[in-house]
């Protein structure tokens, strides 16, 4: 898209249109991102809008889920778990970022690897490990501390709000992870130097310079993942239902479940949503008007140096490795040890006898197995390109173009992220069912699909990383009489790269196992990954979707691992 | 730009190379295949005498034969020369692939030249699917098969054909439907189940009030979505004994699951104990597998039904009768009871039913699954979970 794009700008003579190229595609950019964006949210506040029973347009719902006093509290639930949830991933996902690409810890590289790989592996699975890691009952670590310490009680119990946060924040960690490195890589680190000549210690520089530097992409990660966990599902129905701790996404499952749905309900709650979302964006927007705070790339070169952390780096190095064994490492045993089980079990040695291979030859001779990877594959690397490129552009003009209402093109370009995923599913199926392009029963539509539902990351990445770039070397280009087009593909994505990068990345990562639109929108004739993960998830057998996942993460590691040597090769040939 | 091209070049190799051991994504939509295939294969080898063709095709607008003695007046055979020209069907369905597809597998094989086009959702799914594609004129399946409380809307939203298939003659009035909408296929248990590591056998259950007696005081799950048992309960024992029932278990302080199949493999794992309100089936599968998992039927086993029918605009109506027929008869049913699915027909049924015991069984009928949905704030109450 962007590339046929690139490719008419160059000649905006042959469209014989009299006015500036820039509004045009200006126009055309607010046009498709309104197609995407507006209309299932319209869908959803007529819904919310909308007497059930007569069909009639109403504020009933609204009064009826903001007078009760259910609403208030779920309301205050929802919001502490969203911080909680946002504390915990800023803490791990930001600290990874830092050790590993502004400090000198030795064997950083490796644990890139190791930080993103969990985004492959579906919330069921990771969110059961942790119940088989916490529970008081069954819990793994339970059992160890409570026989390494002689304790009659269960020290950790998930079914809490904490638990709740800790599942949630280490899911949302790997984002923060890979757009905070991709900031720290961009950040011209002189700054740090002089905070460092002036006699401040890491510590110092490292809360002085380093992270107010970052503030837009710590706010644009953290506005991400508090709405992510704001309309998440996963966690609060299996962690949250049993604890008793219900928050709004309950109330909206609950809502849909019931016969007829009660779509009211279930649309004022996401148009909350929506709203919380959108004040989460101009917020955004007032903190970066003075961008040239946080601009560090510039015209000086400059060579990111890491810090030298001195005797520091071996405790850097022991957080590391903390970190990959009790974040990663025992979910993941516990997922291989599943995957070997007939069905879920805690490993137990009498576990050990039962131990088979079906869930792998199941889950390989499965029914259209090859046909559903290749068309994951494809849709995951187009969904990944259209939103990262798409999203360059219209950051772009979100921030520095020079037309009126800049900032709802950024609203609308986040809006979708904050739509439960079940509520998307059916509004895309409400769109493309009778879209006058057959798409409907087709691969392509869950391109558009994906595209609408993952765009908003790619905008985030592109903003914050944009951000960071200073206006002059667009001006000097400018000056030199470069065309817009040719400053926006020597200057703007260059240096956009490792954030684009980061936001394709993780796109492209979690299109594989994309599972809300897909299940309402894949059609036999088009299967898709997702949907095999879907089929066992629902018919119980978690055991094979553990299988996959051990599957998925052997091919992402081979994936980044080779995508890390290519892209230190690139590396060297820019130098 | 070159360099961005790059990026999205490696990106793409290092995907395919990933995928599998395929070795690229196909650039085209795959999607118009498998109909060409269909289409291809079955050559009709002679066209079908119009006497026996005729009764077949036209039979999708009015059922030929009125009243329940209908079986010899349906020819197979005539059926199968119809449906092959047809080629193909499309089969909507809340059975799972696991279980659904082997048994989809034996008719195709039974019927070369027939293809099954299987189209699998949760039963919430495939009404927003349903809905969604009738609103926008696009109602080609043939054949709908999912649980009774759905069922019952697609009647009323008039997405089904009167058929009544010569088969239903081998079921009892109480599976099959007197206005020839749907007939009972396969059946969802109702009984609690348990761990037989975490429960001694003298504390199984006798009856359902065994639960709410103290001795399960924080031992018991129950499923949240399993309102369709609450209302059965109230038909069955009248509302105020059926609601002493329920505040009993709530009074139990019961650990609230969301999912059927989630809760019987957490059982399985020992989170709890034991579970109220799911499905049988699934503990049943877990414990041949090997897992501590065990059913205790109690006095009345209730039975949750799956309905199937024939769509109202049903594109290839020779096929979906085919298909029901065989779906219903002795070859289907077995299938299904084989992949752990009990049938529905009572002969059948009681094959696969062994570890229900002689529990009386109550199946749930359609016109009381109906009221499910306006029970659910009640249920929920009830519960303490609103």
């Amino acid at each position: 898209m962007a590339l046929s794009l690139g490719r008419a700008l160059t000649r905006p003579a042959a469209l014989r249109f009299r006015i500036d190229g820039r509004y045009f595609w200006a126009a055309l950019i607010v046009a498709v991102l309104a197609w995407l964006t507006i209309v299932p949210i319209v869908r959803l506040v007529v819904g919310s809008l909308t007497d059930p029973e007569t069909g009639q347009l109403t504020l009933a719902n609204y009064v009826r889920v903001y007078s009760s006093a259910s609403t208030r509290d779920l309301f205050i639930n929802t919001i502490v778990f969203a911080i909680g949830s946002c504390v915990v991933s800023f803490v791990f996902g930001t600290g990874l970022a830092w050790i590993i690409e502004r400090t000198d810890t030795p064997f950083r590289r490796f644990f890139y690897v190791v930080a993103i790989v969990p985004i492959i592996v579906p919330g069921i699975v990771t969110t059961i490990a942790w119940l088989f890691l916490l529970s008081p009952q069954i819990g793994w670590i339970n059992s160890i501390a409570k026989s390494a310490f002689g304790l009659t009680d269960s020290p950790f119990n998930v079914y809490t709000l904490p638990g709740m946060m800790w599942v949630e924040g280490l899911g949302a960690s790997p984002l923060v992870f890979l757009l905070m490195s991709a900031a720290f890589k961009s950040m011209d680190p002189s700054l740090e130097e002089s905070a460092s000549v002036s006699g401040a210690n890491w510590f110092t520089t490292l809360r002085k310079v380093t992270l107010p530097l970052m503030l837009p992409t710590i706010v644009s990660v953290m506005l991400i993942v508090f709405v992510r966990v704001m309309e998440g599902f996963e966690v609060p129905a299996i962690i949250g239902l049993p604890g008793r701790i219900q928050v709004l996404t309950s109330k909206i499952y609950v809502a849909l479940a019931k016969t007829p749905k009660d779509e009211g309900t279930a649309g004022v709650l996401a148009t909350l949503f929506v709203l919380m979302s959108i004040a989460g964006i101009l917020l955004y927007r007032q903190l970066i008007k003075r961008s040239d705070r946080y601009a560090t790339v510039g015209g000086k070169a400059y060579r990111p140096r890491p810090i030298q952390l001195g005797r520091m780096r071996y405790v850097t190095f022991g957080l590391l490795i903390a970190y990959t064994v009790v974040i990663i490492v025992l979910p993941m045993i516990i997922m291989l040890w599943m995957s070997f089980q007939p069905f879920i079990t805690p490993p137990t040695v009498e576990g050990l006898g039962r131990m088979t291979l079906r869930n792998y030859q199941r889950m390989l001779t499965f029914p259209n197995v090859v046909e559903a990877t290749r068309n994951s594959v494809f849709l995951a690397i187009g969904a990944a390109l259209i939103c990262t490129f798409f999203a360059a552009v219209v950051a772009w003009v979100a921030l520095r173009g020079r037309i009126a209402g800049k900032s709802l093109i950024d609203i609308l370009a986040f809006m979708p992220i904050a739509i439960p995923g079940i509520v998307m599913g059916a509004a895309l199926l409400a769109m493309y069912v009778s879209f006058p392009i057959p798409i409907y029963g087709t691969i392509w539509v869950l391109l558009v699909a994906y595209a609408t539902r993952f765009f908003p990351y790619g905008m985030r990445s592109a903003s914050s990383s944009l951000v960071q770039v200073r206006r002059e070397l667009e001006e000097a280009a400018e000056v030199s009489g470069a065309s817009w087009l040719a400053r926006f593909r020597c200057i703007v994505l260059p240096l956009l790269r490792p954030g684009l990068l980061a936001g394709g990345i993780y796109i492209l990562i979690v299109s594989m196992r994309e599972l809300s639109s897909s299940a309402l929108l894949a059609s036999p004739n088009a299967p898709v990954l997702a949907v095999l993960i879907l089929e066992f998830q629902e018919a119980g057998n978690y055991a094979a979707v553990a299988a996959l996942s051990v599957m998925l993460v052997v091919a992402l590691a081979a994936l980044v691992s080779l995508l890390q040597f290519l892209g230190a090769k690139i590396g060297v040939q820019m130098q | 730009m070159r360099s961005v091209i790059r990026l999205g070049l490696i990106m793409a190799c290092a995907l395919a190379l990933s995928a599998c051991g395929t070795a690229s994504p196909p650039p085209t939509a795959p999607t118009a295949a498998p109909a060409a295939t269909a289409a291809a294969a079955p050559k009709p080898t002679a066209a079908p005498t119009t006497a026996s063709a005729a009764a077949p095709t036209t039979a999708a607008a009015k059922p030929t034969a009125p009243g329940a003695a209908a079986a010899p007046a349906e020819d197979l055979n005539a059926l199968y020369q119809a449906a092959k020209q047809e080629g193909e069907l499309s089969f909507y369905t809340t059975l799972n692939t696991n279980n659904g597809q082997p048994v989809i597998e034996k008719f195709m094989a039974r019927y070369p030249g027939v293809k099954v086009n299987y189209n699998r959702q949760t039963s919430e799914k495939l009404e927003e699917v349903m809905n969604q594609e009738a609103k926008a004129g696009k109602m080609g399946w043939d054949v709908v098969e999912c649980n009774e409380d759905v069922f019952v809307r697609f009647v009323a939203s008039k997405y089904l054909q009167e058929y009544a298939p010569g088969v239903a003659a081998k079921y009892p009035d109480n599976l099959k439907d007197p206005s020839k909408m749907w007939v009972t296929d396969r059946v969802n248990a109702f009984a609690p189940s348990l761990n037989t590591n975490l429960v001694k056998p003298e504390e199984y259950p006798k009856t359902w009030d065994d639960l709410t007696k103290p001795n399960w005081k924080g031992r018991i799950a129950v499923e949240q979505g399993s309102v369709l048992l609450f209302t059965a309960t109230k038909a069955e024992w009248g509302d105020a004994k059926a609601l002493t029932f329920w505040k009993g278990i709530a009074a139990n302080n019961p650990s609230i699951r969301s999912g059927n199949t989630e809760s019987a493999q957490l059982l399985a794992a020992g989170e709890f104990p034991l579970a109220v309100n799911i499905y049988t089936g699934e503990p049943n599968r877990l414990a041949l597998q090997g897992a501590p998992t065990k059913v205790t039927p109690v006095d009345p086993v209730f039975l949750q039904l799956q309905l199937i029918g024939l769509g109202a605009k049903s594109a290839h109506p020779n096929a979906a009768k085919l298909f029901i027929n065989w779906f219903l008869d002795d070859e289907g049913q077995k299938a299904l009871n084989e992949n752990g699915i009990l049938a529905a027909r009572p002969d059948i049924f009681q094959q696969a039913a062994g570890y229900l015991g002689d529990t009386r069984i109550v199946p749930i009928k359609p016109e009381i699954a109906e009221k499910s949905g306006a029970d659910t704030d009640e249920w929920r109450q009830t519960m303490g979970i609103d």
